[in-house]
């Protein structure tokens, strides 16, 4: 799966799970640049993303998370 | 960007509100990264509540007297110990435990665990909406429904705060604690003493599940934050009932979906902790919810965000 195909899931995922109606979503997003994006709705968005794409994080994945590249890149590297 | 607004909006915080503004700043002195939350749970307090935040903030850091930073960073390893527990709760949908034989040796057995632990939690009282917002409701409704100068016995009575404000906000005449723990006890007996409430307090060593009818009488009886952590609640109430007297009352803390490394039973929505009262013979006369930030109470059951429900019931 190509890394603009998960940025484009994620962005479902994240309207769905932060209870949103739009988001711009790029790699260099961060929590910082979206209002619901909070440490109580992280863990919420991690589990979504963990079911949508098969996947279980470890803790330290989790911790280095910092923007969706981020997030991208992990889920790309754990899915191949 | 948007850390310079919450540290502005935190700043206006502390100049109306010194207290409150020298425990933020203890945390943020050692945890920035917080100040996004911080600054949320602040700005959805009304003045009220930031007036009573204040006060239980001097109390706060009164009891963490001299380790003020220490406590801080006890209170960022606390939210870390949580942030675990959540992702196991949205994962499986249930606490990590259920029994108290685990409980006890995963969490109350460790020493360094439940020092740290209950620091954390003591500054949690202040800083997180849902535990002030319980703290503003304890006050204001009991001050509605309890006469001065009755008895009231705490269960479990931790920091004691919940007896400090009994005797200092609701004018009652003596304050009882109980606890399985000598050591526990004597946190709560310094903490009263810290708090200058000591000559109006009691302690012992007891186990409510052994209460017997008759062998005391309370005007106020508080179980707060205590049911979550029992294998058998509605024993405990059942126990505690007959030692309520004429006209009085019971207080409940208890949370929906927060889960935390010592709580047993998982309740997911009011009616659940109603349902419990009732099993163990007390009628709900009050219920209210405390949300985590303030978000509302259908968006926090619908998310499964931690909730706070305080209840007033009597006998039924």
């Amino acid at each position: 799966m190509s890394a603009d195909a998960i940025l484009q899931q994620l962005r479902e995922i994240m309207i769905d799970v932060l209870d949103i109606d739009e988001l711009e979503l790029t790699p260099e997003t961060t929590a910082e640049d979206v209002e619901e994006w909070d440490s109580l709705s992280h863990v919420r968005l991690v589990v979504a993303v963990e079911r949508h794409f098969g996947l279980k994080f470890k803790n330290s994945e989790i911790e280095g998370l910092k923007t969706v590249g981020d997030l991208v890149n992990l889920i790309e590297a754990r899915a191949a | 960007m948007a850390s310079a607004t919450h540290e502005t909006g935190l700043k206006g915080i502390a100049e109306r509100y010194p207290a409150l503004g020298r425990l933020i700043d203890a945390v943020l002195a050692v945890w920035p990264e917080h100040v996004g939350f911080l600054s949320k749970s602040m700005e959805v307090r009304t003045d009220a509540l930031l007036e009573t935040s204040d006060r239980m903030a001097a109390a706060v850091l009164e009891l963490a007297a001299s380790d003020v930073a220490q406590h801080a960073r006890d209170y960022r390893w606390l939210c870390d110990q949580i942030r675990e527990e959540e992702l196991n709760f949205v994962r499986t949908g249930h606490y990590r435990y259920s029994r108290f034989a685990e409980t006890n040796a995963n969490v109350y057995s460790d020493g360094d665990f439940m020092r740290r632990y209950m620091h954390g939690l003591l500054y949690s009282h202040v800083l997180w909406f849902m535990h002030i917002s319980s703290l503003y409701f304890f006050s204001q409704r009991l001050a509605a429904r309890v006469k001065p100068g009755g008895r009231v016995l705490e269960v479990g009575s931790g920091h004691g705060l919940l007896l400090f404000l009994a005797l200092r906000d609701l004018g009652m005449a003596e304050a009882v604690a109980w606890d399985l723990s000598q050591v526990s006890l004597d946190q709560t007996r310094d903490a009263l003493a810290r708090l200058g409430a000591l000559d109006r307090a009691k302690f012992a060593v007891q186990d409510m599940h052994k209460a017997e009818p008759g062998q005391d009488s309370f005007d106020l009886i508080i179980l707060s934050h205590l049911l979550e952590h029992l294998e058998e609640p509605v024993d405990a109430l059942k126990r505690l009932k007959p030692l309520l007297a004429k006209g009085g009352l019971l207080y409940v803390n208890v949370p929906l979906n927060a889960p935390m490394p010592d709580h047993l039973v998982l309740l997911e929505a009011p009616r659940d902790a109603e349902e419990m009262l009732s099993a163990g013979g007390f009628r709900v006369l009050e219920i209210g919810s405390h949300t985590t930030q303030a978000v509302t109470l259908s968006k926090a059951l619908k998310q499964k965000t931690a909730v706070t429900c305080s209840i007033i019931a009597e006998p039924a």
